[in-house]
């Protein structure tokens, strides 16, 4: 079969490895400018005053734009995601350029547009600022002194939300307690770094009034939205365009100030504007960071009676795009995927002078998993028993699934002691827990370890009972758009957008399964606010179990019509013609084309295509027996159980992963290889985080790890192949029974990693790890007795 | 002309001769993007450790965001455009589509040429090898698990002489 | 509308020639080897030269052997040292060195030994290993040539001993040290990290009377050449070399340790004994092969 017209995994497929496919910055419209940005050497200064005419008089540079100028312009940034108040958060105001004020070292304070790039950056450069310092706020952990009784008033100002969860009655627990442990953690600041940084392409068409946006982006419709908001601009009057995207991992949402300024750029320079932002700049970002102060209660048997958990969570200088509520999920989801009677969770959100937190694989899900899991081992550990028997104690069983956590969230389906026997079984973890024991020596120590994670998603962080005063919140619905023309040709269009992964080619086996097409009958189209029906874009684990929803019904819509249409021209009721094979089979042996049937209808005079639009909103599950009414939030929850094992070089403290399996419940399989795709880059990452990841920046908020080479990835050499099982238990919340795979493996593979190695340090006398990530120098101090290395 | 500013670089590129002036400090990569409308070297870094900016330069991989464009003057620089067709894919881009082995492409430059130079030298190469091959290439999608099972399944292509199945 | 000029010069003395041009003019320089580092200065804006001298067309990237010594250019690439059967023959320390190299097949293509002899990192693997193969360097100004012993080539941390109108021509590895088992180990913290502690070593051949020469690299801002003490190389313990190599780092003043973003000083003199003694064992592992 030639290359052409074989069926690979993905679709489109030799548009990549030919180099034909098209990211932003391979746009290059006419008279192009491009911007460059200029950004705060201060962590917290009053801007004294800033000189943008060296900048002008800089060869090919055209425009330099700052805030007074900016503020007449535009108007300010609105939130994303809804009030900050739904997750109980304060308001402020945000301007897309400061005027007197910057609160982070690497904030944007001046544009510059040029001819090139080069240019640009030249003129950039030649802008000069001069500050007058403030008192910067970098360590948020200050905050973990006297939690309980409230943040001290002097640093009332930097609290942005106070999120409080509980269930039972902790103290009492705590009081009756057979075993008690208290441990802190440490997760460090991270950051996304898909291959691809963000990149706008902005095109003002003075004589329509029209915005045109090309942008590496994972939500066309909120930007559209903002921008319209921003720009004073009717929604229609602006056209978000996604070309393909390197990668996005969640930064890539709506609420960068680079977004309304590269459009106002265009707007004033009456030419396309394009920003396509440096490494350096990309590295900024960051998410996940959260220090723990966890105590845990609990009997012989290894069963935990009850956590309670003070955590603070540093979401960078405060910003309208949704990274800081990734804080909220974190403390919402406590105790994970355990049944603790008694849990009492209070997280402080705190403002601080590094650069606000961007959304980010896991969204907050991935610190809850890692720490509920170094809390099973390190109970496990006290009392002398195997690991996986003090989860299985926990874990909550399948019969008592739908099951409502402290928060509200409600974990809707799964059977959390299967997923973890089977991953055990994969991973032949009772044969590896003996030979971890008598393997290495004291030039290598062996480690295996585990971890069980649950993720929830499909959309909705908010959580809670819904009381009075309590403001409601609502499922978010997809849309698609299937049509079918007089040749045949089906087209999908979808408001999901695909950021790399493959979910255009589970859109196309949808519809294709429904029409019974074949997949290359199947064109998709995502990401363009002109042409396809709005939605949520790439968020939440979302888009093949919500915007595959969608798909399907209208391709139903679709389906039926045909059907029916056969089902007249033979004359036999419409159920018993069948599509199959790109064709609609009668009951007699007689088959029509798709193609010819299309023609037919057609040539009735009804349109040019087949076309239906469909919505779908996942519900949210009411379990039987519960009187109280919540608050609509993540409607499904995957789930899985990751083992990994290790070795490390005790005396330099390098640690070398031998092996990570992992068995995994996203509910109904649509495609396995896409699947499979991304629990491993998102295993990738994990690993990543357990080992190596690790953001930073110098006393005076600066970054330090500023390229690849400071801020490690994990390469080829550095991973194993990952082992993969499915056990699949369907959701009832979605129309196919599918959950998501977008977010799972994260969490899982970080907790596992991270336990793998405590278990080999720990057999060589080290105190717990608990700050990461395990790079070579804190495990060396680890095995030299001092646990906490800076 | 050329002024003191600019260089003229000329270039086979993909098989034929281009030339252009371009500004004396761009780098290769910009000048192959910017006047040579090639889209299959991109910018991940410029700073030479992610390799999406890999080309063929004179038959030794390079990543072009480390060259001065009048450095390259005078060479044969091949990128993914040049390298096999829809109908007839090179047995690298065939593996690849068939493995799944990427998922948003953009690290694609790198991996396919790396793993080109690869096997030019090691026809039949172990795990180790091939992960030590791709190991300039940053990939944030994959986990390269499936760019090692394309390296491999490229391999065999290459010795079965066809680029089918 | 490029910021500065750039020249191709096509031997080492219009290398010099240009850069003298340049100082005259109260120019700033730069000098482009293989570009792996330089280039990317220039273009991400952290150096503003007024003049660029890329060394492309210098056709120093040979490797040349003779009856006394090696002679490697400065532009060989770490490719051309891992291909060359000289360097495998007589070398293998170089060798070793250049297989380790991160950034895969490109940037061993394209990075230079020279150039990172040049860039006299601390966070690097060359000039240690320069100085444990006592190399001569062979510099190029505009009065001409001068010899500089690797050991005295390396001053500081990024301050190699050139002036601002010298070029790098190339390294000669004297006859003493061809031939000899070695060993080289590298620490670094990931397939992405920079070097942090590295250590080569080289036995005396056979019988003979040659010491061991061992050197540490990432430990002090400079190359640390450690005495070894006299022993059967095969009675070079853990303990003993460790000793040694704790006993070299001591009598450093601290200001001269290396710490940076990857590691602190500390982690480094901690792992620094045993990175040297698995250079060691490597290099006594390399002789009983031979044997
Ligand atoms: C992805 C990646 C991975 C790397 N991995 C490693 C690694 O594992 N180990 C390691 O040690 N290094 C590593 N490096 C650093 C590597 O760039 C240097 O080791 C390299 O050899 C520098 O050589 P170059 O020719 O590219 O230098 P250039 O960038 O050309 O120059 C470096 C410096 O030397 C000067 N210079 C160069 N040549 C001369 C000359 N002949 N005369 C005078 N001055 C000169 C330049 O002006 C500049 O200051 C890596 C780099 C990258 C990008
Ligand atoms: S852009 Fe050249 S290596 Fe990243
Ligand atoms: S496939 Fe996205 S970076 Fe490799």
């Amino acid at each position: 079969m030639p290359a052409s017209t074989m069926s690979f995994p993905k679709i489109d497929a030799f548009s990549f490895v030919g180099g034909e496919a098209r990211y932003v910055d391979d746009l290059r419209p006419p008279a192009l400018l491009h911007m460059a940005v200029v950004r705060s050497t201060r962590a917290h200064a009053r801007i004294m005053h800033l000189d943008t005419a060296a900048a002008m008089g800089v060869p090919g540079v055209v425009r330099v734009l700052a805030g007074p100028e900016v503020a007449t312009h535009l108007q300010p940034l609105p939130y994303s995601f809804g009030d900050p108040q739904l997750l109980g958060g304060r308001r402020r105001r945000f301007d897309a350029l400061p005027v007197d004020e910057v609160r982070y070292v690497g904030e944007p304070i001046a544009v510059v547009a040029a001819e090139n790039v080069r240019a640009a950056l030249a003129g950039a450069a030649a802008v000069t600022a001069e500050y007058a310092d403030l008192p910067a706020f970098l360590d948020a952990r200050v905050f973990l002194d006297g939690q309980a009784s409230g943040p001290p008033e002097e640093l009332r100002s930097h609290v942005v939300a106070e999120n409080r969860f509980s269930s039972g009655d902790a103290a009492a627990a705590f009081a009756a307690a057979e075993h008690q442990l208290r441990l802190s953690f440490s997760m460090q600041r991270s950051s996304a770094a898909p291959i691809e940084p963000r990149g706008y392409l902005a095109s003002w068409d003075e004589s329509t009034g029209r915005l045109t946006v090309h942008a590496s982006h994972q939500q066309p419709f909120q930007l559209r939205e903002q921008l319209a908001q921003v720009m004073g601009l009717a929604e229609e009057a602006v056209r978000i365009v996604v070309p393909r995207v390197g990668g996005a991992f969640g930064l890539k949402m709506t609420g960068p100030v680079e977004e309304p300024l590269v459009c106002l750029m265009s707007r004033l320079c009456q030419r396309p504007v394009k920003w396509i932002e440096s490494r350096a700049e990309c590295f900024l970002g960051g998410g996940r960071e959260q220090y723990h102060d966890v105590r845990v209660a609990f009997d012989g048997s290894g069963r935990v009676q009850a956590i309670r958990d003070d955590l603070v969570v540093p979401i960078g200088a405060e910003s309208p795009a949704p990274g800081w509520r990734q804080a909220f999920v974190s403390a919402a989801t406590f105790p994970t995927a355990y049944d603790v009677p008694n849990v009492e969770i209070r997280s402080l959100v705190v403002a601080t002078n590094e650069p606000p937190w961007h959304s980010i694989r896991g969204f907050g899900k991935e610190g809850p998993v890692l720490v509920m899991e170094r809390v099973m081992d390190l109970v496990a550990r006290q009392l002398g028993r195997d690991p996986a028997d003090v989860r299985r104690t926990n874990l909550v069983p399948r019969e008592a699934i739908p099951h409502r956590m402290p928060s509200g969230y409600l974990i809707d389906s799964g059977d959390f002691h299967a997923v973890l026997d089977e991953a055990l079984a994969l991973a032949d973890y009772e044969r590896l827990r003996v030979q971890v024991r008598t393997a290495g020596g004291p030039d290598l120590l062996e480690g295996v370890g585990m971890a069980f994670e649950v993720v929830p998603e499909g959309g909705g962080h908010a959580a809670g009972r819904l009381t009075a005063g309590v403001a409601p919140t609502a499922a978010a619905p997809e849309s698609a758009t299937v049509c079918i023309d007089a040749s045949g040709h089906v087209q999908v269009l979808s408001g999901v957008t695909n950021p790399g992964g493959g979910n255009d080619t589970a859109l196309a086996l949808l519809a294709a399964a429904e029409l019974g097409a074949s997949r290359s009958m199947v064109t998709v189209v995502q990401g363009d606010t002109d042409r396809c029906p709005p939605g949520t874009g790439n968020a939440s684990s979302r888009a093949t179990s919500v915007g595959g929803a969608a798909v399907v019904l209208a391709a139903r819509e679709v389906a039926g019509e045909l059907r029916r249409s056969a089902a007249a021209m033979a004359g036999v009721p419409a159920e018993q013609v069948v599509l199959r094979d790109g064709a609609a089979h009668l009951p007699a042996g007689e088959e029509v084309s798709l193609a010819e049937l299309c023609r037919g209808i057609v040539a009735e005079g009804r349109g040019s295509s087949l076309s239906a639009t469909r919505s779908y909103q996942p519900k949210n599950l009411h379990p039987g027996g519960e009187t109280d009414v919540y608050r609509y939030s993540y409607p499904y929850f995957s789930s899985g159980g990751y083992v990994a094992r290790v070795a490390v070089d005790p005396r330099t403290g390098t640690v070398v992963l031998r092996g990570l399996t992992v068995v995994h419940d996203c509910g109904r399989v649509i495609d396995e290889v896409l699947v499979e795709g991304q629990l491993q880059g998102a295993m990738a990452m994990g690993v990543g985080l357990a080992l190596l990841e690790s953001w930073q920046a110098d006393p005076y908020g600066a970054l330090t790890t500023r390229s690849f080479k400071e801020y490690l990835v994990a390469r080829a050499p550095e991973l194993p192949s990952f082992t993969i099982g499915h056990h699949a238990v369907p959701t009832p919340n979605t129309l196919l029974g599918s959950k998501g795979a977008g977010e799972s493996g994260v969490g899982g593979a970080l907790a596992a990693v991270v336990n793998a190695v405590d278990d080999a340090l720990s057999r060589a006398g080290a105190p717990p790890a608990t700050t990461f990530p395990l790079d070579p120098p804190r495990v060396l101090a680890l095995l030299a007795g001092g646990g906490e290395a800076p | 002309m050329t002024g003191p500013e600019q260089v003229a670089v000329r270039l086979v590129l993909n098989g034929e001769r281009v030339s252009a002036l371009v500004d004396s400090d761009a780098t290769l990569v910009d000048a192959l993007r910017e006047d040579f409308d090639v889209t299959g070297v991109r910018i991940g870094c410029r700073n030479g450790d992610c390799g999406t900016c890999t080309a063929l330069v004179d038959d030794r991989c390079v990543k072009t965001c480390l060259v001065l464009a009048g450095r390259a003057s005078g060479s044969e620089v091949r990128t993914l455009e040049g390298l096999g067709t829809e109908e007839s894919p090179s047995a690298i881009q065939q593996a690849f589509m068939e493995c799944y082995s990427f998922q948003c492409g953009f690290c694609l430059p790198g991996m396919v040429f790396a793993a080109e130079e690869l096997l030019d030298r090691t026809p039949d190469p172990t795990d180790a090898q091939i992960r030590d091959a791709l190991s300039g290439n940053l990939c944030r999608c994959t986990g390269y698990q499936n760019f090692v099972r394309g390296v491999h399944r490229a391999a065999e292509i290459r010795r079965d002489g066809t680029s089918q199945t | 509308m490029s910021r500065c000029r750039v020249t191709f010069p096509g031997s080492p003395a219009d290398a010099a020639a240009a850069l003298l041009r340049i100082a005259e003019q109260g120019g700033r320089p730069l000098v482009i080897g293989g570009g792996t580092l330089a280039v990317p200065w220039l273009s991400q804006g952290l150096v503003a030269p007024t003049d660029v001298v890329d060394l492309g067309r210098l056709a120093t990237d040979r490797i040349e052997e003779s009856a006394e010594t090696v002679r490697i250019g400065a532009m060989v690439s770490y490719q051309q040292l891992i291909e060359s059967r000289v360097v495998a023959a007589r070398l293998p320390l170089l060798q070793r060195m250049a297989r380790g190299i991160t950034g895969g097949i490109q940037i061993r293509n394209q990075a230079t030994l020279g150039g990172a002899a040049c860039a006299a990192r601390p966070y690097s693997d060359a000039p240690g290993v320069l100085v444990a193969l006592q190399v001569t360097m062979a510099v190029e100004g505009s009065t001409g040539r001068r010899n500089v012993p690797a050991q005295d080539f390396f001053v500081g941390p990024e301050r190699p001993a050139l002036s601002a109108t010298e070029v790098l021509v190339d390294m000669a590895v004297p006859g003493s040290v061809l031939d000899r088992p070695s060993g080289y180990y590298k620490l670094k913290l990931g397939e992405s990290s920079w070097p942090v502690v590295t250590a080569a070593c080289l036995l005396p051949r056979g019988d003979d009377q040659q010491g061991c020469n061992l050197v540490l690299g990432g430990v002090g801002d400079v190359p640390l050449v450690v005495p070894v003490p006299q022993a059967d190389p095969g009675e070079l313990d853990r303990a003993r070399v460790s000793r040694a190599v704790a006993e070299r780092v001591e009598a450093l003043p601290p200001d001269r340790l290396w710490g940076d973003v990857r590691a602190d000083r500390d982690y480094r003199r901690r792992v620094a004994g045993e990175v040297a003694y698995r250079a060691v064992r490597r290099a006594v592992e390399s002789r009983e092969g031979a044997r």
